[in-house]
């Protein structure tokens, strides 16, 4: 520290500065009336000059004396008493140089240690940005590694939903295929009764009937008839899955939204259990700038979840699909008579990975994929369900202003 | 002659069966079957059937409105609990084929599409089981009769009852009479 301590052995130079020491001299020579001179303990002269024959008396503060008061023409009683005067004087001036001193060394003190405190505030700010920083780095990293997550979550959902999809369809096609398949081989049995009539063209008045080929044919315009609706209809079902499969063509189009409920409706159709039945209750609505492929998947799945009710509920049941406009949204009913839900389910609904259905049927993103494309589109979905009754999802699209 | 019954909802499948099943030679083994096939679009009217006139062989779609194939084989069953079952489906889950098999008991499971061959192998298999069982079954009573087990009556009666269930039953009446419909003693009473 550079300050020196209050309380260190005082030099008389410390208390008395040469001018302050003049005046005092000055004021006690006229005291005494004759010459005075006033050195410090080592013999230097601070004041005046020492005759070498003067008298000299010392100045006690504590133990050593500080310096000495010396006259050459003066008394030994005047020059004790003007000593004891100077030394009343000296012990003010110490009093209050300690004083000061003391404040000094307390306020540099304070400065010492809020520097301190400063480079260590400076040292923790800089740690703080540094940890900032990383922690930016490592919130974004992990983002980046939920967004990634989720999207293969997402895929899985809809691979799922794709099994399902593809275990409805396989009836679908399976179907018409069957027939088609067994009816071609059995046309070409037929070309082989017509072949052999070529061996017995000679003949052929009696080959003929015998031949049975009236009714071959007559079978044979009809199966290949049969034969060509059923391609259609192969035909017409892959068209739809084709249509539904736009899901990832993410780009906005102008749509009517009653459209794609009808998309996603046919499909569900192909899939649903025995005794449930959809019906229609669509008004007219003005189309509106949308995402239609994740629209149907949207609907896709809330009208799934609604067959999946009624099946639960092991009853027939009715999925009704509404649409209407209410003031500035389009609002869309999903309504099924199925089980229903409890209070608990319902909290849970929107949450993801939250399903009670069995493993296998599907993680669990339905209406959380659902709420979120809502919100996509600016609007809301809303959600009840009474346990036993049934369960209507309501979903609300803005209008354009 | 073996009579089949084949229930599907599509009209187009149903004559597609028809031609194969009338041109396709149907043996297995030595054993070769003539067959009389006939087809219905519903379940309800194939019951219908199923009550008046006898069938060797029951095959069902498996999804059909108003009633599965595993709810119609298991009600014929019921009805005609000696002919064969076979279903043939486009798909079924897991679920709906330990159904099949546990509850009805069928003979085959065909997949849609099928295959010609295949399937009237399977008809014939199944027409030779059957026909098999009901030797075995005769056969058995023979044996019966022979060794003292059973007599002639109770045999005819055991039969008379499995064409006619509750037929050998007699219900008399307080008076003596023969009630032959109980629903109207129930009214009376």
């Amino acid at each position: 520290m550079s300050e020196p301590a209050f309380d260190r052995e005082w030099r008389l130079v410390d208390l008395l500065d040469t001018a302050a020491c003049e005046k005092v001299a000055a004021a006690l020579a006229q005291l005494l009336g004759g010459d005075l001179a006033i050195i410090d303990a080592l013999g230097d002269p601070v004041c005046g000059s020492l005759h070498p024959a003067a008298r000299r008396e010392p100045l006690v503060l504590e133990l050593e004396p500080i310096g000495y008061l010396g006259s050459a023409t003066a008394g030994a009683d005047a020059l004790r008493a003007a000593r004891d005067l100077l030394l009343a004087l000296l012990r003010c001036q110490l009093r209050c140089t300690m004083a000061v001193a003391l404040h000094q060394a307390a306020a540099a003190g304070d400065f010492v240690s809020l520097a301190r405190e400063q480079t260590r505030l400076a040292e923790a700010e800089a740690r703080c940005a540094w940890l900032s920083e990383e922690l930016d780095d490592r919130v974004r990293k992990q983002v980046h590694e939920l967004g990634e997550r989720q999207q293969a979550l997402y895929l899985a959902d809809k691979l799922s939903s794709v099994g399902q999809l593809a275990a409805g369809m396989a009836h679908e096609i399976n179907n018409p295929l069957a027939f088609v398949r067994s009816n071609f081989s059995t046309f070409e049995r037929y070309l082989g009764q017509i072949a052999q009539l070529k061996t017995q063209l000679a003949n052929a008045e009696v080959a003929w009937p015998a031949l049975d080929l009236d009714f071959v044919l007559e079978d044979s315009r009809d199966l290949l008839h049969d034969s060509a609706q059923g391609l259609e209809r192969i035909a017409r079902i892959i068209g739809e899955l084709k249509e539904f499969s736009n899901v990832d063509r993410a780009v906005e189009e102008f749509s009517d939204l009653n459209e794609c409920l009808h998309q996603a409706a046919v499909i569900v159709e192909k899939q649903l259990p025995f005794g449930v039945a959809i019906r229609f209750r669509l008004l007219p609505l003005p189309g509106i700038i949308c995402l239609p492929g994740h629209l149907k998947q949207l609907f896709f799945n809330v009208i799934g979840n609604a067959a999946q009710a009624i099946r639960d509920a092991g009853r027939p049941g009715e999925i009704t699909l509404s649409s209407e406009v209410d003031g500035k949204n389009i609002v869309i009913r999903i309504q099924d008579d199925g089980v229903g839900m409890t209070a608990e389910q319902i909290e849970h609904a929107f949450e993801p990975f939250y399903t009670q259905r069995p493993v296998g049927s599907g993680i669990g993103l339905g209406l959380a994929t659902a709420r979120s494309v809502v919100l996509a589109h600016g609007g809301r979905i809303a959600l009840d369900s009474r346990l036993g009754a049934g369960t209507t999802v309501t979903l609300f699209f803005p209008l354009p202003q | 002659m073996s009579r089949i019954l084949i229930v599907d909802d599509e009209e187009s499948v149903l004559k597609a069966l028809l031609r194969v099943l009338r041109l396709a030679p149907c043996s297995y083994g030595a054993r070769i079957f003539t067959l009389e096939v006939h087809t219905f679009g519903s379940p309800f009217a194939a019951l219908d059937a199923a009550r008046d006139e006898e069938f060797d062989l029951f095959i069902s779609d498996y999804r059909m409105p108003g009633m599965d194939g595993i709810e119609f084989l298991k009600a014929a069953k019921a009805i005609q609990p000696d002919a064969a079952r076979l279903i043939l489906s486009g798909y079924a889950d897991l679920n709906a084929l330990v159904r099949a098999v546990n509850e009805v008991g069928i003979a085959r499971f065909i997949g849609k599409p099928w295959n010609d061959y295949d399937l009237m192998s399977a008809v014939a298999q199944a027409l030779a089981h059957r026909e098999l069982l009901l030797e075995n079954r005769q056969l058995a009573n023979l044996m019966r009769i022979d060794i003292g087990d059973a007599t002639p009556q109770e045999l005819e009666a055991e039969r008379l009852e499995r064409m006619e269930p509750g037929i050998t039953a007699v219900n008399w009446g307080p008076d003596g009479s023969v009630i032959l419909d109980p629903e109207f003693q129930a009214k009376d009473e």
